[in-house]
């Protein structure tokens, strides 16, 4: 029960909204992030790194490739598992092995992937 | 294979010449035009393209030579062959005289038939020829013609097919949170007792459904505008409006939008700018413009400026200070279905620039752009204050 915290980094500010809300409302601590950087920032601040972060790819400033990059490069970071929400399916399937979620996502998908990584 | 007529001129002041001419031709197929003198024979290169001309010299008033160099003169016949007949002048000052004036062979009478019809039929063949080779050109120019169209209609149908995958992208991401709300909803109240949710997360809820309901109708609306442009079925509803006025309401309704951007908007200028427009289409391309400014420049201050109560045009200039557009992106912006930066980085249709320059358009006004890459932008509004 320590780690069900998820990170979730996306620019559109109602998805992010709901994003919250809805993991809120089924049990999990939700910090967000409106792009990489900011995305950065949060992982820095939290005492304890997310169990899983759903991240978007295509933001305005630092895109959610910018994210990865600085994320897998990280001694402690890159051991935080990374769920890409996009809707743009070629591109997130291209990144690499992370899971992949298309927008728009169905509850129960949203929920069965943070639940493979906060038990 | 000879489907085209085949004309020929035969000038000569004496009927019987005419007649034996005619005669020489008989059996080639030529359609034959006869003229008794060079004033008749000025009036018939107007009406027809002659392979050649047969031009009697000596004549009554009007010589051969001088209406060679007449026949010359129009652009029907500057070029058509005359041979110069004669019986008289045959020495070699006149055939110079005659190739001076135009001539391209001469013939002396008596004339012998074989060697006028041979030299009249290089002159036909030729004429055939030349004939062929413009009616190819034209051919060829129309191919060219029609490829560089289905270039330019391939690079049209291909940007229609970017603007339907993006537009398809920016209507579905409102879809994304609208659904995950619903379906937390069902689930929530699926057991037909209270959710075990605090109320102000509910409304927070679902204001931000019905504010994607609200975005989902906008960009529908966007749609159906840029279709009523292609078809010039927007229609326009003028009455007195001050733009003053007009502008500053939409501040006051986009106060939320502009606090969440922390730009500070301040709002210059003249007070009572008054003009007949129609409001609904005015206060949209405000709108876009203010959008705009926004999205392309949070966290910077915006001006707006409002002049011309003492003019014959109106303007609203509003100046941000975010990313700016390069001189060649400014070409393009105005366009159906462009944008100066990429979809994936920066959300809506990319219509705001167009549908706006449109309605501006149809108040005969103008909008323009002052800008530099990374040096914010300034949009120009122009309208006339006169309906």
């Amino acid at each position: 029960m320590e780690c069900k915290s998820i990170l979730v980094i996306d620019d559109d500010p109602a998805i992010l909204q709901t994003m919250q809300d809805v993991l809120e409302i089924h049990g999990f601590r939700v910090h967000t992030a409106v792009d990489g950087a900011d995305g950065i920032r949060v992982l820095q601040d939290m005492v304890i790194p997310p169990c899983v972060v759903l991240l978007d790819l295509m933001m305005p400033g630092m895109n959610g490739w910018g994210f990865l990059d600085y994320q897998k490069g990280h001694p402690v970071f890159s051991k935080v598992p990374v769920v890409l929400c996009s809707a743009y399916e070629a591109s997130a399937r291209s990144v690499g092995k992370e899971p992949v979620l298309i927008k728009p996502v169905k509850l129960d998908t949203l929920l069965a992937a943070v639940k493979v990584f906060c038990a | 294979m000879r489907e085209v007529l085949v004309r020929i001129l035969i000038v000569d002041d004496k009927p019987e010449n005419l007649i034996a001419m005619q005669a020489a031709f008989k059996d080639c197929g030529y359609g034959i035009t006869v003229a008794l003198s060079g004033k008749e024979a000025l009036e018939h290169v107007q009406d027809y393209d002659f392979a050649c001309i047969l031009l009697d010299v000596q004549m009554p008033v009007m010589d051969g030579f001088e209406a060679a160099k007449l026949i010359r003169k129009y652009p029907r016949s500057k070029s058509t062959p005359i041979i110069f007949a004669t019986a008289i002048h045959r020495t070699e000052a006149y055939e110079e005289m005659g190739y001076v004036a135009g001539a391209v062979d001469y013939i002396f009478k008596p004339l012998n038939t074989a060697i006028l019809r041979a030299k009249v039929r290089v002159f036909v063949e030729l004429f055939l020829q030349s004939k062929e080779l413009r009616q190819k050109n034209i051919l060829l120019e129309e191919a060219i013609g029609r490829a560089k169209e289905n270039e330019q209609l391939k690079q049209a149908l291909a940007a229609r097919d970017e603007f339907l995958l993006m537009a398809s992208h920016e209507l579905m991401t409102p879809i994304t949170p609208l659904s995950l709300q619903l379906q937390t909803f069902i689930e929530l109240f699926k057991e037909g007792k209270p959710p075990q949710v605090e109320p102000a997360r509910l409304i927070r809820m679902l204001n931000t459904s019905q504010g994607q309901v609200e975005r989902l109708s906008r960009l529908v609306g966007e749609l159906v505008d840029v279709s009523k442009l292609s078809s010039q079925k927007l229609e326009i509803h003028k009455e007195k409006l001050n733009l003053h006025t007009l502008t500053k309401k939409v501040l006051e309704d986009f106060s939320e939008e502009i606090k969440k951007s922390h730009c500070e908007v301040s709002l210059v200028g003249e007070e009572e700018v008054c003009g007949v427009w129609d409001s609904f289409r005015i206060e949209q391309v405000v709108i876009n413009l203010l959008k705009n400014s926004l999205k392309y420049g949070p966290g910077k201050p915006i001006e707006i400026t409002i002049r011309g109560s003492h003019h014959a045009y109106a303007s609203l200039a509003i100046l941000d200070h975010g990313i700016g557009i390069s001189k060649r992106d400014q070409l393009r912006i105005f366009d159906r279905f462009e944008r100066a930066v990429s979809a994936k980085s920066y959300s809506g249709l990319g219509l705001g620039l167009y549908i706006s320059q449109q309605i501006v358009e149809l108040h005969q006004g103008r909008i323009k752009v002052d800008s530099e890459l990374g040096g914010g932008s300034k949009f120009t509004v122009e309208l006339p204050c006169e309906a």
